[in-house]
Protein backbone atom coordinates (compact mmCIF):
# COMPACT_ATOMS: atom_id res chain seq x y z
CA UNK A 1 0.00 0.00 0.00
CA UNK A 2 1.12 3.39 -1.02
CA UNK A 3 1.37 6.37 1.45
CA UNK A 4 -1.42 7.89 -0.68
CA UNK A 5 -3.45 5.48 -0.42
CA UNK A 6 -2.98 5.39 3.07
CA UNK A 7 -3.62 8.78 3.26
CA UNK A 8 -6.71 8.06 1.44
CA UNK A 9 -8.08 5.64 3.53
CA UNK A 10 -7.65 7.36 6.64
CA UNK A 11 -9.39 10.75 5.18
CA UNK A 12 -12.43 9.26 3.55
CA UNK A 13 -13.05 7.07 6.75
CA UNK A 14 -12.80 10.67 8.73
CA UNK A 15 -15.26 11.97 5.90
CA UNK A 16 -17.89 9.13 5.88
CA UNK A 17 -17.82 8.87 9.79
CA UNK A 18 -18.43 13.04 10.12
CA UNK A 19 -20.87 12.90 6.74
CA UNK A 20 -23.26 10.23 8.63
CA UNK A 21 -22.49 12.42 11.91
CA UNK A 22 -24.41 15.12 9.93
CA UNK A 23 -27.46 13.44 9.34
CA UNK A 24 -27.96 11.35 12.83
CA UNK A 25 -27.06 14.33 15.11
CA UNK A 26 -30.42 16.06 16.77
CA UNK A 27 -28.58 19.28 17.27
CA UNK A 28 -27.87 21.11 14.00
CA UNK A 29 -24.77 22.91 14.96
CA UNK A 30 -23.23 19.70 15.56
CA UNK A 31 -23.92 19.05 11.92
CA UNK A 32 -22.56 22.23 10.55
CA UNK A 33 -19.43 21.44 12.59
CA UNK A 34 -19.46 17.72 11.41
CA UNK A 35 -19.46 18.99 7.70
CA UNK A 36 -16.62 21.29 8.33
CA UNK A 37 -15.28 18.17 8.94
CA UNK A 38 -16.47 16.35 6.20
CA UNK A 39 -14.91 19.39 4.02
CA UNK A 40 -11.74 19.32 5.11
CA UNK A 41 -11.23 15.90 4.93
CA UNK A 42 -12.76 16.20 1.22
CA UNK A 43 -9.56 19.24 0.55
CA UNK A 44 -7.08 16.95 1.63
CA UNK A 45 -8.33 14.29 -0.84
CA UNK A 46 -8.05 16.89 -3.28
CA UNK A 47 -4.57 18.20 -2.61
CA UNK A 48 -3.56 14.25 -3.38
CA UNK A 49 -6.08 14.46 -6.70
CA UNK A 50 -3.55 17.50 -7.53
CA UNK A 51 -5.90 20.08 -7.17
CA UNK A 52 -4.50 22.64 -4.74
CA UNK A 53 -6.25 25.51 -5.78
CA UNK A 54 -9.37 23.71 -5.27
CA UNK A 55 -8.81 21.94 -2.31
CA UNK A 56 -7.48 26.02 -0.84
CA UNK A 57 -11.12 27.22 -2.76
CA UNK A 58 -13.23 24.37 -0.77
CA UNK A 59 -12.01 25.39 2.55
CA UNK A 60 -12.64 29.29 2.60
CA UNK A 61 -15.65 28.60 0.60
CA UNK A 62 -17.71 26.04 2.37
CA UNK A 63 -15.84 25.62 5.67
CA UNK A 64 -14.84 29.80 5.85
CA UNK A 65 -18.31 30.89 4.33
CA UNK A 66 -21.21 28.31 4.01
CA UNK A 67 -20.99 26.78 7.01
CA UNK A 68 -20.51 30.17 9.51
CA UNK A 69 -23.45 31.16 7.06
CA UNK A 70 -24.83 27.97 8.68
CA UNK A 71 -23.86 28.78 11.99
CA UNK A 72 -25.24 32.64 11.73
CA UNK A 73 -28.97 31.19 10.74
CA UNK A 74 -29.12 28.77 13.74
CA UNK A 75 -27.78 31.56 15.64
CA UNK A 76 -30.89 33.89 14.67
CA UNK A 77 -33.27 31.04 14.58
CA UNK A 78 -34.63 29.13 17.37
CA UNK A 79 -32.36 25.74 16.95
CA UNK A 80 -34.23 24.36 20.06
CA UNK A 81 -37.53 24.28 19.09
CA UNK A 82 -36.16 22.77 15.80
CA UNK A 83 -34.86 20.02 18.02
CA UNK A 84 -38.10 19.15 20.13
CA UNK A 85 -39.59 17.57 16.84
CA UNK A 86 -39.31 14.32 15.86
CA UNK A 87 -35.99 13.72 13.83
CA UNK A 88 -36.84 11.50 11.04
CA UNK A 89 -39.95 11.59 8.96
CA UNK A 90 -42.77 9.01 9.02
CA UNK A 91 -41.27 7.48 5.61
CA UNK A 92 -38.68 6.22 7.23
CA UNK A 93 -39.55 2.63 6.80
CA UNK A 94 -39.64 3.57 3.13
CA UNK A 95 -36.49 5.49 2.71
CA UNK A 96 -34.45 3.82 4.20
CA UNK A 97 -34.24 0.97 2.32
CA UNK A 98 -34.73 3.00 -0.72
CA UNK A 99 -31.47 4.87 0.22
CA UNK A 100 -29.56 1.72 0.83
CA UNK A 101 -30.60 0.27 -2.84
CA UNK A 102 -29.13 3.53 -4.25
CA UNK A 103 -26.52 3.32 -2.35
CA UNK A 104 -25.58 -0.41 -3.62
CA UNK A 105 -25.78 0.77 -6.99
CA UNK A 106 -23.69 3.34 -6.81
CA UNK A 107 -21.52 0.84 -5.35
CA UNK A 108 -21.24 -1.49 -7.68
CA UNK A 109 -20.98 0.97 -10.19
CA UNK A 110 -18.33 2.91 -8.80
CA UNK A 111 -16.72 -0.96 -8.21
CA UNK A 112 -16.86 -1.74 -11.88
CA UNK A 113 -16.58 0.90 -13.56
CA UNK A 114 -13.29 0.12 -15.51
CA UNK A 115 -14.61 -3.35 -16.42
CA UNK A 116 -18.10 -2.07 -17.80
CA UNK A 117 -16.93 0.79 -19.73
CA UNK A 118 -13.82 0.02 -20.67
CA UNK A 119 -12.36 3.72 -19.66
CA UNK A 120 -7.88 4.08 -21.10
CA UNK A 121 -5.84 3.87 -18.18
CA UNK A 122 -4.19 6.85 -16.55
CA UNK A 123 -1.59 7.61 -18.85
CA UNK A 124 -0.17 11.21 -17.53
CA UNK A 125 3.28 11.66 -16.26
CA UNK A 126 3.82 12.45 -12.78
CA UNK A 127 4.80 15.93 -14.13
CA UNK A 128 1.49 16.70 -16.09
CA UNK A 129 -0.17 15.38 -13.05
CA UNK A 130 1.72 18.05 -11.08
CA UNK A 131 0.55 21.15 -13.70
CA UNK A 132 -3.02 19.78 -13.71
CA UNK A 133 -4.27 21.96 -11.05
CA UNK A 134 -1.69 24.41 -10.73
CA UNK A 135 -3.11 28.24 -10.37
CA UNK A 136 -1.36 29.12 -13.68
CA UNK A 137 -3.12 26.35 -15.55
CA UNK A 138 -6.44 26.92 -14.06
CA UNK A 139 -6.81 30.59 -14.67
CA UNK A 140 -5.09 30.26 -18.19
CA UNK A 141 -8.04 28.33 -18.77
CA UNK A 142 -10.81 30.39 -16.91
CA UNK A 143 -10.16 33.32 -18.68
CA UNK A 144 -9.78 31.70 -22.26
CA UNK A 145 -11.68 29.12 -22.86
CA UNK A 146 -14.30 29.65 -20.07
CA UNK A 147 -14.55 32.93 -20.23
CA UNK A 148 -17.78 33.85 -20.31
CA UNK A 149 -18.89 30.88 -17.84
CA UNK A 150 -16.70 33.07 -15.71
CA UNK A 151 -18.72 36.08 -16.32
CA UNK A 152 -21.84 34.47 -15.57
CA UNK A 153 -20.90 33.29 -12.27
CA UNK A 154 -20.35 36.33 -10.91
CA UNK A 155 -23.70 37.47 -12.47
CA UNK A 156 -25.04 34.49 -10.07
CA UNK A 157 -23.24 35.64 -7.13
CA UNK A 158 -24.81 39.03 -7.38
CA UNK A 159 -28.06 38.11 -8.03
CA UNK A 160 -27.77 35.55 -5.00
CA UNK A 161 -26.93 38.62 -2.85
CA UNK A 162 -29.49 40.99 -3.91
CA UNK A 163 -31.76 38.07 -3.35
CA UNK A 164 -30.63 37.24 -0.30
CA UNK A 165 -31.09 40.46 1.16
CA UNK A 166 -34.89 40.44 -0.23
CA UNK A 167 -35.67 37.18 1.24
CA UNK A 168 -34.43 38.26 4.56
CA UNK A 169 -34.18 41.99 4.47
CA UNK A 170 -37.92 42.25 3.84
CA UNK A 171 -39.26 40.31 6.81
CA UNK A 172 -37.81 43.47 9.18
CA UNK A 173 -39.14 46.20 7.32
CA UNK A 174 -42.31 44.53 7.50
CA UNK A 175 -42.67 43.94 11.04
CA UNK A 176 -41.24 47.79 11.74
CA UNK A 177 -43.29 48.91 9.47
CA UNK A 178 -46.28 47.15 11.59
CA UNK A 179 -45.03 48.27 15.15
CA UNK A 180 -45.18 51.74 13.59
CA UNK A 181 -49.16 51.29 12.67
CA UNK A 182 -49.74 49.65 15.82
CA UNK A 183 -48.13 52.55 18.17
CA UNK A 184 -49.65 55.16 15.72
CA UNK A 185 -52.97 53.98 16.43
CA UNK A 186 -52.76 53.36 19.99
CA UNK A 187 -51.68 56.63 20.18
CA UNK A 188 -54.46 57.86 18.28
CA UNK A 189 -57.19 56.19 20.13
CA UNK A 190 -55.32 57.58 23.11
CA UNK A 191 -55.81 60.53 22.15
CA UNK A 192 -59.39 60.38 21.44
CA UNK A 193 -59.78 59.03 24.56
CA UNK A 194 -58.71 61.65 26.00
CA UNK A 195 -60.47 64.42 23.99
CA UNK A 196 -63.85 63.37 23.68
CA UNK A 197 -63.23 60.71 21.04
CA UNK A 198 -65.44 63.41 18.51
CA UNK A 199 -62.47 64.31 16.38
CA UNK A 200 -63.43 62.84 13.12
CA UNK A 201 -67.20 63.26 12.76
CA UNK A 202 -66.29 67.06 13.18
CA UNK A 203 -63.80 66.99 10.84
CA UNK A 204 -65.97 65.19 8.10
CA UNK A 205 -68.60 67.82 8.77
CA UNK A 206 -66.73 70.81 8.32
CA UNK A 207 -64.88 68.99 4.82
CA UNK A 208 -68.59 68.17 3.90
CA UNK A 209 -69.47 71.87 4.11
CA UNK A 210 -66.54 73.23 2.33
CA UNK A 211 -67.29 71.14 -0.37
CA UNK A 212 -70.43 71.91 -0.66
CA UNK B 1 -2.59 7.43 -10.11
CA UNK B 2 -1.85 6.68 -6.98
CA UNK B 3 -5.37 6.42 -5.66
CA UNK B 4 -7.44 4.07 -7.70
CA UNK B 5 -10.71 5.51 -9.53
CA UNK B 6 -12.69 3.02 -7.97
CA UNK B 7 -11.57 3.65 -4.48
CA UNK B 8 -12.69 7.86 -5.16
CA UNK B 9 -16.30 6.80 -6.69
CA UNK B 10 -16.92 4.36 -3.84
CA UNK B 11 -16.05 7.14 -1.65
CA UNK B 12 -18.53 9.83 -3.73
CA UNK B 13 -21.05 7.33 -3.72
CA UNK B 14 -21.18 6.71 -0.12
CA UNK B 15 -21.26 10.23 0.53
CA UNK B 16 -23.96 11.13 -2.08
CA UNK B 17 -25.93 8.51 -0.74
CA UNK B 18 -25.41 9.89 2.97
CA UNK B 19 -26.69 13.32 1.74
CA UNK B 20 -29.55 11.79 -0.17
CA UNK B 21 -30.41 9.80 3.11
CA UNK B 22 -30.67 12.88 5.14
CA UNK B 23 -32.47 14.41 2.90
CA UNK B 24 -35.37 12.10 2.72
CA UNK B 25 -35.25 10.72 6.18
CA UNK B 26 -34.73 14.11 8.67
CA UNK B 27 -37.37 16.55 9.41
CA UNK B 28 -35.28 19.82 10.86
CA UNK B 29 -34.65 21.73 7.48
CA UNK B 30 -31.26 23.11 8.24
CA UNK B 31 -30.08 19.68 8.24
CA UNK B 32 -32.09 18.89 5.02
CA UNK B 33 -29.89 21.95 3.48
CA UNK B 34 -26.70 20.35 4.78
CA UNK B 35 -27.43 17.25 3.24
CA UNK B 36 -27.68 18.98 0.02
CA UNK B 37 -24.30 20.47 0.12
CA UNK B 38 -22.68 17.02 1.26
CA UNK B 39 -24.20 15.80 -2.30
CA UNK B 40 -23.04 18.61 -4.19
CA UNK B 41 -19.65 17.42 -2.36
CA UNK B 42 -19.81 13.92 -3.38
CA UNK B 43 -20.31 15.13 -6.95
CA UNK B 44 -17.27 17.19 -6.91
CA UNK B 45 -15.54 14.80 -5.85
CA UNK B 46 -16.27 12.45 -8.79
CA UNK B 47 -15.56 15.77 -10.85
CA UNK B 48 -12.58 15.94 -10.09
CA UNK B 49 -11.21 12.15 -9.70
CA UNK B 50 -12.28 11.55 -13.44
CA UNK B 51 -10.37 15.19 -14.17
CA UNK B 52 -7.21 13.82 -12.75
CA UNK B 53 -7.79 10.05 -14.25
CA UNK B 54 -7.71 11.64 -17.60
CA UNK B 55 -5.46 14.42 -17.41
CA UNK B 56 -7.68 17.05 -18.16
CA UNK B 57 -8.48 20.43 -15.74
CA UNK B 58 -11.84 20.85 -17.30
CA UNK B 59 -13.12 18.93 -14.07
CA UNK B 60 -11.56 20.89 -11.82
CA UNK B 61 -13.03 24.24 -13.53
CA UNK B 62 -16.45 22.39 -13.85
CA UNK B 63 -15.82 22.37 -10.32
CA UNK B 64 -15.22 25.70 -9.66
CA UNK B 65 -18.34 26.70 -10.77
CA UNK B 66 -20.05 23.85 -8.69
CA UNK B 67 -18.75 25.98 -5.82
CA UNK B 68 -19.75 29.62 -6.61
CA UNK B 69 -23.56 28.01 -7.54
CA UNK B 70 -22.99 26.16 -4.17
CA UNK B 71 -22.43 29.80 -2.34
CA UNK B 72 -25.31 31.07 -3.84
CA UNK B 73 -27.75 28.83 -3.28
CA UNK B 74 -26.59 28.88 0.51
CA UNK B 75 -26.66 31.99 0.80
CA UNK B 76 -30.39 32.51 -1.08
CA UNK B 77 -31.39 29.02 1.09
CA UNK B 78 -30.96 30.10 4.62
CA UNK B 79 -32.65 33.50 3.32
CA UNK B 80 -35.50 31.29 2.61
CA UNK B 81 -35.31 30.00 6.03
CA UNK B 82 -35.20 32.60 8.03
CA UNK B 83 -37.74 34.21 5.73
CA UNK B 84 -40.02 31.79 6.45
CA UNK B 85 -39.21 30.39 10.10
CA UNK B 86 -39.66 34.67 11.01
CA UNK B 87 -43.20 35.03 9.52
CA UNK B 88 -44.82 32.13 8.56
CA UNK B 89 -44.57 29.71 11.36
CA UNK B 90 -41.89 29.62 14.08
CA UNK B 91 -40.69 26.22 13.30
CA UNK B 92 -37.96 24.14 11.96
CA UNK B 93 -39.82 20.99 11.26
CA UNK B 94 -40.09 20.59 7.29
CA UNK B 95 -43.41 18.87 7.16
CA UNK B 96 -45.05 22.58 8.41
CA UNK B 97 -44.49 24.00 5.72
CA UNK B 98 -46.78 22.77 3.29
CA UNK B 99 -48.27 26.12 1.70
CA UNK B 100 -47.40 24.85 -1.98
CA UNK B 101 -48.59 21.25 -1.56
CA UNK B 102 -50.56 20.87 -4.62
Amino acid sequence: MTPSIAVFIILAAIAVVSALNVILRRNPVHSAIFLAFTIVCLAGIFVLLNAEFIAATEVIIYAGAIIVLFLFTMMLLDVRGGMMVHQFQRQTGVAAPVAILILLCLLGVAISVINVTGLPAATISPGAAARLGSVQNLGQELYSNFLLPFELASLVLTVGLVGAIGLAGRADEDSEEQQRIAAAEAFDANIRATEGGTLEPEEGAAVAGHHS
Amino acid sequence: MNVPLNYLLALSAVLFTTGLAGVILRRNILIIFMSIELMLNATNLQLIAFGRYFGNVNGQIFVFFVLVVAAAEAAIGLAIIVSLVRNYKDSLNGDDFSLLKG
